[in-house]
């Protein structure tokens, strides 16, 4: 199922190499008819993007292989009327790297430790401009 | 009369030096073994983490000096680019490459030439170009005149702009959390001036992506005799010598230091072949002329993977090398040697380093010659000969196997059981030839020392591929 | 090899001897290799197991936790099914990641299964280390129950112990938790200042109020309200400026760098002049601060001058950090940058070029560049400079 701008909706990727973390974004994520995929690595979190074109990427900073913010300018650069939103999620509680990944491109930035709920509701809000538009 | 005096006491000195050589190994594992255990106690989850998440950690400036390294440069600093710390730059300073080392990278990372006033702290050789990348801000790719890695890492002081470095060699491969482990220790205490941590063999293990996916041991003897030697080296030797403020070397392959302290002491000195040792044993007599604090550290679990000679001719160059640059480095600091104003490092490290480092080798040689010389003239006692050489062997597995149970123990690397055994079988091997021969070479670079100039030293490299692959094994060419 | 001297004295009695060394020596090496072996094995095994039951619990909880299902029967099926130790680990992991009201019930939960008080059974061990992580552990559990043991391990005699207590405490986010953690601080500050700034940088993440008011409180001695200072510089604790301003005539010349270093850190139009003036303190390294911190604030055209001076600074730091700031202030820095290359200091023209290739800049600046290149023929080398910043400006275009 593709939109107009042609990636694919309620497609969600998550790149996180905690299999914890992961699988409790992947829980929150989770909504009928929404594909939600996962990645360890930033390699493979970029392989996802390429493949199915989602319409968001969940984004942990520091994942191996390539990092967060490497993938979140890659992933902004490629094919640039389709790219996704993004949403940084760091362990890094500091005001400056928010800045940092906002800059490069991130949509919106979330502090670990989250809310889940509050986690639930950016997500929605992000997939929920790009229907808009 | 005279004669057999002599025979007697050259006996006499081989055995009490292998008795002193090896209470000393002995009495490292011992202190290896439980300063490991301590530092395995104190680690945490959670550690690193708040490395990341407070501004605990410094920034760090990476330098990758780089000769003629086309095959594998491309793939380093991708792997670099994707280490974990919170803020870095990676330098890599091509010094004068006769291959298109700088192409390859200009293309890969779409470099461009950019003017840049460089603060001269300390003399290199004048640079051709400065590049920086499109794609990655953090990356600077220095283009010079050829000058050595001490002239290349000078130059990279001087273009970094990080309280802390790190050098790097280019044919290494990180893992992803070895700079914060070690810049935790950084954070934790001011004191310290260079931190080194475990350098391990590459060669024999599976590499994905930049990265070491299953750590496996090498097949063959001689780079399992190799591999041991490290395991041993860096576990028991560093650990013990660190604990006592006495540790001289840190591996050129990873070390991190603080870059005011480098500058303080004058950088890289351009006349001696190990340009890391002379380092680390000037940042010594240095802090200790100065009575300020200094320390040098040893961490034992962030590791650099390096790959090891895999031919012999490389790998008897790589040690002339060495023992040449221990040498040369000893000799240069010979003030320091006893020297109580030097504290641990005039007491401990030097009388170590020049008894059983520096002298070690030549005691070993000449006791196979003398073995040898006895036998000839009919004086060579059998069975003690072989029960004494039996007992030689079995006391350096002892401490060989010492270093794979705390390796094992704290660590746990190799995940199949398998490996294991090869690396005890190879403690045996080891002595079939492969001592003998470095003992001879080793005892050569006493002569050679005189003679040979430094210059670029290569290792035959396989390239490091994205896909899965075991590291070359097989001979170097 | 033992020949004549020590065989003509000890003879038999030493061959024996060094014989039954070597096979003892021998055995005991057979022994431990293949103890080793056999261990490896056994305990690669071990490991595989736990990962495993690690992994179903992961599976089994996660979504429970992120969706707020009936955590009470899923951790209760849980434990059935792969443990209390499995359980625990994951819950412990899980309150780590989250926070607010899924957090508290992770902690009511780790209370009930009886892992909060294990832990502080372990705590009370005599061994420092086993204290010190079952001290880590109850922070991971959090709760009340865990907190009233950590406001008493925040008193312990051995500082290891102490610092993870005041972490774990730090961690618990909730007022008096917190302060029972400032007040252990203040009744010992550690002697590492590694540990200090690392308390003063959790502080202001967790409660950047309580680090304000330790600053301001006037307890702290120059070097460690330096430290605090920065730490709300860090998570851009606006309530700090008055302070910092206040800091900026500080005596202690660190004092007057941090101070400058935090308001520029946190955007504070209303303190440029008073920044400007640190262009022109006494020491260096103030003075290069200063000349940095200006980036972050939009600077009037005085003080895009009062840089333009520090430009033929003596120190190299300090014309550096000047160029950069002016090259990141738009139109207006980037003129004067042009003009020093006007004049005739070299270092000033260099350092001009190079801090210029980090932005993008006009056509009109560009052109003007044209225009200055032949002056350079007399000296090449900047000359070479300039003729490069005009290829890289076109390759970043």
């Amino acid at each position: 199922m593709k939109n107009g701008n042609g990636s694919q909706k309620n497609c969600i990727v998550i790149a996180e190499d905690d299999d914890l973390t992961g699988e409790l974004i992947e829980a929150v994520a989770a909504r009928p008819g929404r594909q939600v995929l996962r990645a360890n690595d930033g390699e493979a979190a970029l392989r996802l993007i390429r493949e199915h074109q989602p319409q968001l990427v969940v984004l942990d900073l520091f994942i191996p292989i390539r990092g967060g913010m490497e993938v979140l300018r890659l992933a902004r650069k490629e094919g640039d009327p389709k790219r996704p939103r993004v949403l940084v999620l760091s362990a890094q509680g500091q005001l400056g790297t928010e800045e940092e990944a906002r800059r490069s491109g991130a949509d919106d930035f979330l502090a670990k430790p989250f809310i889940p709920g509050e986690l639930a509701a950016r997500i929605d809000r992000l997939l929920g401009k790009e229907a808009v538009q | 009369m005279i004669f057999e005096n002599v025979l007697d006491i050259g006996q006499l000195v081989i055995l009490i030096y292998f008795l002193a050589l090896n209470s000393a190994y002995l009495s490292f594992t011992v202190i290896a073994f439980f300063d490991l255990v301590k530092y395995r106690r104190k680690l945490y989850r959670g550690d690193l983490r708040v490395v990341l998440t407070e501004n605990a950690y410094r920034p760090i400036s990476i330098l990758v000096p780089a000769h003629n390294e086309r095959e594998t440069i491309v793939s380093n600093v991708r792997s670099l680019l994707a280490l974990g710390y919170p803020e870095f730059e990676i330098i890599v300073i091509n010094d004068g490459s006769t291959d298109d080392t700088v192409d390859v990278l200009r293309q890969a990372f779409g470099l461009f030439l950019v003017p840049a006033a460089t603060r001269v702290a300390i003399k290199s050789k004048p640079f051709k170009a400065v590049y920086r990348s499109l794609d990655h801000p953090s990356l600077v790719v220095v283009d010079k005149e050829n000058g050595g890695k001490s002239d290349a890492l000078n130059a990279g002081l001087n273009v970094a702009s990080y309280p802390l470095y790190c050098s790097i060699d280019a044919d290494s491969l990180l893992e992803s959390d070895a700079v914060l482990r070690v810049a935790r220790a950084f954070a934790e205490d001011e004191r310290i001036v260079a931190a080194g941590g475990i350098v391990r063999v590459l060669n024999g293990s599976v590499v994905s992506e930049g990265r070491v996916v299953e750590a496996q041991s090498p097949g063959r003897p001689m780079l399992l005799a190799q591999a041991l030697e490290y395991i041993r080296g860096f576990l028991t030797g560093r650990t013990a010598l660190a604990r006592l403020n006495s540790l001289m070397i840190i591996s050129g392959a990873f070390g991190i230091f603080r870059k005011d302290a480098v500058i303080a002491a004058g950088g890289y000195r351009r006349d001696t072949v190990c340009e890391d040792m002379e380092l680390i044993v000037r940042l010594h007599r240095r802090s200790r002329e100065r009575k300020e604090p200094g320390k040098v550290i040893f961490v034992p679990d962030p590791i650099c993977w390096t790959q090891i000679p895999s031919d012999w001719r490389s790998l008897l160059r790589q040690r002339d090398r060495w023992q040449r640059g221990l040498l040369e480095s000893l000799w240069m600091h010979r003030r320091m040697f006893l020297n109580p104003r030097y504290g641990s490092a005039g007491l401990i490290a030097m009388p170590y380093y020049t008894l059983f480092e520096a002298i070690g080798p030549l005691v070993e040689a000449f006791g196979y010659l003398f073995i040898v010389a006895l036998w000839l003239l009919g004086r060579l006692e059998t069975e003690f000969a072989v029960l004494f050489f039996l007992f030689a062997i079995l006391y350096d597995i002892v401490l060989t196997v010492g270093a794979l149970i705390l390796d094992d123990l704290l660590f746990r690397r190799y995940s199949r059981t398998f490996d294991l055994a090869r690396m005890i079988a190879g403690s045996f091997m080891a002595y079939l030839g492969y001592r003998q021969i470095l003992a001879f070479q080793r005892s050569l670079s006493f002569v050679t020392v005189f003679i040979k100039r430094r210059k670029w030293e290569k290792v035959k490299r396989q390239a490091i591929s994205p896909a899965p692959v075991r590291m070359q094994e097989a001979g170097g060419r | 090899m033992i020949g004549g001297y020590l065989s003509q004295t000890f003879g038999y009695t030493l061959f024996m001897i060094l014989a039954a060394v070597v096979l003892t020596l021998g055995a005991v090496v057979t022994v431990v290799c293949f103890a080793l072996l056999a261990h490896h094995m056994l305990s690669s095994r071990r490991r595989q197991y736990r990962a495993a039951l690690v992994a179903r619990a992961i599976k089994l909880l996660a979504p429970v936790v992120a969706t707020g299902g009936d955590l009470d029967l899923a951790v209760a099926d849980a434990r059935r099914r792969v443990g209390d130790r499995a359980v625990a680990e994951v819950l412990r992991r899980a309150r780590l990641e989250l926070k607010g009201a899924v957090a508290s019930q992770l902690s009511r939960l780790l209370s009930e299964m009886g892992e909060t008080s294990r832990l502080a059974q372990e705590a009370r061990s005599r061994r420092t280390w086993k204290r010190t992580a079952a001290i880590r552990g109850l922070g991971e559990c959090g709760g009340d129950q865990a907190c009233n043991y950590l406001i008493t391990a925040a008193q312990d005699p051995q500082p290891a112990v102490r610092r993870a207590a005041r972490d774990a405490l730090l961690s618990d986010r909730r007022e008096e938790s917190v302060r029972a953690a400032v007040i252990s601080f203040l009744d010992d500050v550690p002697k590492r200042s590694g540990w200090r700034r690392e308390f003063y940088s959790r502080l202001a993440s967790v409660a950047s109020g309580a680090l304000l008011d330790l600053t301001t409180s006037g307890k702290l001695e120059p070097r460690e309200e330096k430290l605090a200072l920065e730490a709300l510089g860090d998570v851009r604790e606006r309530r700090a400026i008055p302070h910092a301003r206040a800091r900026l005539s500080a005596e202690d010349a660190e004092l007057r760098a941090t101070a400058v270093r935090v308001l520029g850190k946190l955007g504070d139009i209303e303190s440029e002049q008073s920044m400007v003036r640190l262009l022109d303190d006494p020491e260096s390294f103030v003075r290069s601060t200063a000349a940095r911190a200006i980036e972050a604030i939009p600077a009037q055209a005085s003080t895009l001058d009062a840089l333009g001076k520090r430009l033929t600074d003596p120190v190299w730091w300090v014309r550096a950090n000047a160029a950069h700031t002016l090259a990141h202030k738009g139109e207006d820095g980037a003129q004067i940058l042009v003009e020093i290359m006007e004049g005739s200091d070299r270092y000033a023209q260099q350092i001009s070029i190079s801090a210029l290739t980090h932005v993008n800049f006009s056509r009109a600046i560009q052109e003007r560049l044209e225009q200055l290149l032949p002056r350079f023929s007399s000296d090449p080398e900047t000359g070479a400079m300039l003729a490069l910043l005009r290829t890289a400006q076109g390759a970043a275009q």
